[in-house]
C-alpha cells in the first residue's frame, strides 16, 4: 500500500518557492497529516534552479525522509518551465504536472531552450492527461496585480482540481499561520482565484 | 500576547498551541528560547542564517541580546564573555566559521563554561549553498573534544538544543548541535512547551565572579585543565550510554545478519529505504535493527559494542569522512568482535545520500533484487542546461564587472571572494582567477602580487560584509610587506548574499536598531593606504578612470564602489 505522496516543486529563486512551501507543510499538518520537506537558501537560491521536496505521509502513516527518489513524485508543482523539464526524472507515468505557463531565461541564451521549444518537449514526454499547463503568473497578474501569487493560484489548482488531497480549509489554516496579516488576503484571493 | 511572566512560543500564532510545523533552524530559536537562552551571536552563513534573522526579529521580546558579531570568532569570544558572567548563550554559524572561530573552541573547552552555551553549526554536503570545500565539522568535535548532537529532524533540533543546554549547565562545557543542510532547512511537525517563561532579561546585570584558576590558561594549569576535560567527556559518555537519543530501532536477538548504524539525516533515509524495501517484498519484515546515533561525540561505545555483538554485517550510514565508521573498527577490534564493517567502501564520501542509494546499497549487501524505479521516461535525451546563480536585476555589480575585466590589462590575476561577488567566477562573468575562502582576495592577491613583481598585476574583489569580517587583516599586511594590488570594495550595504543580514557599514546592528556606521574609506585610510576612492559605479566613465590610474600605482590601492544592493533598494522604497 502506498504510504506517501510526494510533491516536488520546482522553479526559480525569487518566486516565492520557500512561502509556498510554508503554506503547505503547514496546510498538510493541519489535515491531520505527517509532512516532511527539504528546500535550499542562499547561493543556489540567487537566481538559481530550486527544488522543494514534500513528502505527506498517507492514512496516519509517518514521512520519513524529507527527500524521495527518482520516479516517486505523485504531483509536480513547476513555477517555470525550463526547471520543470529539468525535474522530469523524479516523474512516473502517472505523476500529475501541474506547470505554470512561464519561461525565465537563462543567463547565457541557449538556442536549443527557448520557451517554444521546451513546451513541446515537455508536451512530447508527458502525457496529455497528465500535463496541465497554467497561466498562473498571468492570471496574478491580471487579476491582483501581481505575479509573485502564482504560487498559491496554482496550490489552489491542485486542491480545488484534487490533484493535492487536503481540504481547502487546511490551506487557509497554513496561510493564516505561514503568511503576515498585511499580504493574506491577496494569497488567499489568489488561492481561490482558483476554484472552478 | 504577555501573560505575567509567560510568553507564547515564537512561531505559534497563539496561546496554548504546541504543535506546528517547523524549519530546522526555527525549531533551534524555540529550543533555546525554552532553554532560557540569554546572549546569542553569531554571522550569518547558509545553511544557519535563519536563526539569527528570527533571533533579530524577536530577541527583544524575549528579553535575549542579539547581535550579528564581526565575525564567527568575534561571536564565540562574546559568547564566552557572557558565559563567564553566567549567562547563557547560544552561537551559530555555518561550518567555515568554524574554522574562523577554533582559535577560541579549544581553549573554551579547556577552561569550560560557566553559563551554559550551544553552539549550532551548519554544515552543506553537497556544497549546495557554499563554494570552497564540502567540510564535515565532526573533525573539530574530536579534535576541541566539544560534545556533539546530530539532529535528524526538525522536532530533535528543538530537542537536542535544550538537551544541548542541560548537558552544559551539568559539565560546564560548551555542546554542539551539528545540523546538515537538509536538517536546518528540513521542515516537519515540532512539538514545543506551550509556554515560555520569562525572567527579567539578564542582560547588563550579570556579575563576573573572578575566577583565575578556571578561565587563564597558562602553563602548567592549562595542562590540569586538559585531564578535566577528558575526564568530563567520559563521564558525559556514561551518559550517553544510556541516553535515548541513541535508540536501537528492533529488539536484538543476537541472529540478525545485518545491523545499521547511522546519524543524522541519513538516519531518516535509512528508515524510508528499509521500508520501501519492505513494501517492494509484499511487506516481508526485513528484521534489520538500526542504531541511530544522536551524540557524535563522546561516542555512547559500550552500547555500540553491544548493539554489533553477534550481527555478521553492520553498514555505517553517515555523510561524507568516515568518522563512525573508523571508531566502529576500533571498537569492534577492541572488543574482538568479528563483524563486517561496510562503509565507505559501499556509499559515497562525497555529496549527499539520499533513499535510493541506501535502497541499493541494502539490497546488494543482502542479495535481494528490487523493483526498478517506475519511471516516466528513461529516453531523457535534452538535458537541461545548467541554470547558474545569477546577479539580481539591477545588482550594483553589473555595473562593476564588465569595468573590471574591461580596463584589467592582459595578464592581469583577479581574485574573488565570498559573498554575492561570487558570481563574478560564473557565466557570463568568468573573471575569476582564483577563490577561496572570507577576506582571502586580498591577502592571496598580496602574494601574487608580491611574486610576480610587474609580470602580473593582482585586482582582487570583496564585499563590504566580507571587509568587515575578515578583509581588513589582509589589507594591513599588503600595505605594510609592501606588494600593489589594486582592492575593489563592492559596497553595496548590506550582507546580501545570506538573506540581507545588517553589518557594520551600515549603521544598524542585529536587531535593526541605530548602531555606530563604520566608514570603509577612513578605514582604509587608516590603515595606510594612500590611493583610496569611494564611487558610483553606476556613474559612467567613473569606475574605468579611477580604475586606469590606480593600476600604474606602485603602492596599495582601493577602489570602493558603492552602490545599493537592488533588492533591498527596492524593498527601502516600498516602504
Amino acid at each position: 500500500m502506498k504510504q506517501n505522496f510526494n510533491i516536488l516543486i520546482t522553479g526559480v529563486g525569487g518566486q516565492g518557492l520557500v512561502t509556498l512551501v510554508d503554506v503547505l507543510t503547514k496546510a498538510i499538518l493541519a489535515d491531520g497529516k505527517d509532512v516532511k520537506s527539504s528546500e535550499l537558501h542562499g547561493l543556489s537560491q540567487r537566481g538559481g534552479a530550486v527544488a522543494v521536496y514534500v513528502t505527506m505521509g498517507l492514512s496516519k502513516n509517518k514521512a520519513f525522509s524529507p527527500l524521495f527518489k527518482k520516479g516517486d513524485a505523485d504531483l509536480i508543482i513547476g513555477m517555470e518551465l525550463l526547471e520543470t523539464l529539468r525535474e522530469i526524472p523524479f516523474a512516473n507515468k502517472n505523476t500529475k504536472f501541474l506547470v505554470n505557463n512561464k519561461f525565465w531565461p537563462l543567463a547565457v541564451v541557449d538556442e536549443n531552450f527557448t520557451k517554444e521549444k521546451i513546451l513541446a518537449k515537455l508536451e512530447e514526454i508527458i502525457k496529455k492527461e497528465n500535463m496541465h499547463l497554467v497561466d498562473a503568473g498571468k492570471i496574478c497578474y491580471e487579476k491582483l496585480q501581481s505575479e509573485v501569487l502564482a504560487t498559491m493560484y496554482i496550490l489552489g489548482y491542485a486542491v480545488y482540481n484534487k490533484y493535492l488531497d487536503i481540504k481547502p480549509e487546511s490551506v487557509i489554516i497554513g496561510m493564516q499561520k505561514a503568511i503576515p496579516a498585511k499580504y493574506l488576503q491577496m494569497n488567499i484571493d489568489a488561492f481561490n482565484l482558483a476554484k472552478i | 500576547m504577555e501573560k505575567n511572566n509567560l510568553k507564547k512560543p515564537a512561531f505559534a500564532k497563539s496561546f496554548g498551541e504546541a504543535r506546528e510545523v517547523l524549519l530546522g533552524n526555527e525549531a533551534i530559536v524555540q529550543g533555546a528560547l525554552e532553554a532560557g537562552v540569554d546572549f546569542v551571536t553569531m554571522y550569518p552563513g547558509c545553511p544557519s542564517a535563519e536563526i539569527g534573522d528570527e533571533f533579530g526579529r524577536i530577541a527583544k521580546d524575549y528579553g535575549v541580546h542579539y547581535e550579528i558579531s564581526t565575525n564567527e570568532k568575534v561571536a564565540l569570544e562574546a559568547a564566552v564573555g557572557a558565559s563567564f558572567s553566567g549567562l547563557k548563550s547560544l552561537v551559530a554559524m555555518k561550518n567555515f566559521g568554524l574554522n574562523v572561530c577554533s582559535e577560541v573552541l579549544l581553549p573554551l573547552l579547556y577552561t569550560g563554561t560557566k553559563g551554559a552555551m550551544v553552539i549550532v553549526v551548519g554544515d552543506d554536503p553537497n556544497c549546495w549553498s557554499s563554494a570552497q570545500t564540502e567540510e564535515n565539522s565532526r573533525a573539530f568535535s574530536l579534535m576541541a573534544h566539544i560534545p556533539t548532537l546530530e539532529p535528524a529532524d526538525a522536532q530533535e533540533c528543538r530537542d537536542f538544543v535544550r538537551l544541548g543546554f542541560e548537558i552544559s549547565e551539568k559539565y560546564k562545557v560548551p555542546v554542539m548541535v551539528r545540523t546538515t543542510i537538509r536538517v536546518a532547512h528540513q521542515r516537519g511537525p515540532v512539538e514545543f512547551n506551550e509556554v515560555i517563561k520569562l525572567s527579567s532579561s539578564k542582560v547588563g546585570g550579570a556579575n563576573f565572579v573572578k575566577n583565575v584558576h578556571q578561565y587563564v590558561t597558562l602553563p602548567p594549569r592549562v595542562l590540569e585543565m586538559k585531564k578535566e576535560l577528558l575526564e568530563k567527556i567520559e563521564k558525559i559518555r556514561k551518559d550517553f550510554e544510556v541516553s535515548k537519543i541513541n535508540p536501537t530501532s528492533l529488539k536484538l536477538r543476537g541472529a540478525n545478519k545485518l545491523g545499521i548504524i547511522t546519524s543524522g539525516v541519513s538516519y531518516l533515509h535509512t528508515m524510508e529505504a528499509l521500508r520501501n524495501l519492505s513494501a517492494s517484498r509484499q511487506g516481508e519484515d526485513l528484521q534489520i535493527p538500526v542504531l541511530k546515533i544522536g551524540s557524535f561525540y563522546p561516542l555512547p561505545k559500550k552500547k555500540i559494542a553491544k548493539f554489533i555483538t553477534g550481527i555478521k554485517q553492520v553498514l555505517v550510514v553517515e555523510e561524507l569522512d568516515p568518522y563512525i565508521e573508523r571508531e566502529l573498527k576500533i571498537i569492534a577490534k577492541d572488543e574482538n568482535l568479528k563483524v563486517q564493517v561496510i562503509g565507505k567502501d559501499m556509499l559515497p564520501q562525497i555529496g549527499e545520500l539520499n533513499v535510493e542509494i541506501l535502497e541499493n546499497a541494502i539490497a546488494k549487501i543482502l542479495k535481494i533484487k528490487i523493483k526498478k524505479n517506475n519511471l516516466l521516461t528513461t529516453n531523457y535525451s535534452l538535458q537541461a542546461p545548467r541554470r547558474t546563480s545569477r546577479l539580481c536585476d539591477g545588482c550594483p555589480y553589473w555595473y562593476a564587472f564588465p569595468t573590471i575585466k574591461k580596463v584589467a590589462p592582459e595578464g592581469t590575476i583577479i581574485g574573488g571572494d565570498i559573498g554575492c561577488n561570487m558570481i563574478g567566477g560564473l557565466s557570463p562573468h568568468n573573471m575569476y582567477d582564483y577563490m577561496f575562502c572570507m577576506g582571502s582576495s586580498i591577502g592571496i592577491g598580496h602574494g601574487v602580487s608580491k611574486a610576480t613583481g610587474k609580470n602580473n598585476k593582482a585586482i582582487t574583489i570583496m564585499g563590504d560584509g566580507t571587509f568587515f569580517h575578515s578583509g581588513m587583516a589582509g589589507l594591513i599586511n599588503a600595505v605594510y610587506n609592501k606588494s600593489n594590488p589594486l582592492m575593489i570594495i563592492l559596497d553595496n550595504r548590506i550582507t546580501a548574499m545570506t538573506g540581507h543580514q545588517q553589518n557594520p557599514g551600515m549603521g544598524q546592528n542585529g536587531m535593526w536598531q541605530s548602531a555606530p556606521e563604520m566608514n570603509i574609506e577612513e578605514i582604509v585610510k587608516a590603515l595606510g593606504v594612500k590611493n583610496v576612492k569611494t564611487l558610483d559605479q553606476g556613474n559612467p566613465g567613473e569606475l574605468e578612470n579611477v580604475m586606469k590610474d590606480f593600476l600604474i600605482k606602485d603602492d596599495v590601492s582601493v577602489i570602493i564602489c558603492k552602490r545599493i544592493c537592488a533588492i533591498l533598494d527596492r524593498r527601502q522604497k516600498k516602504q
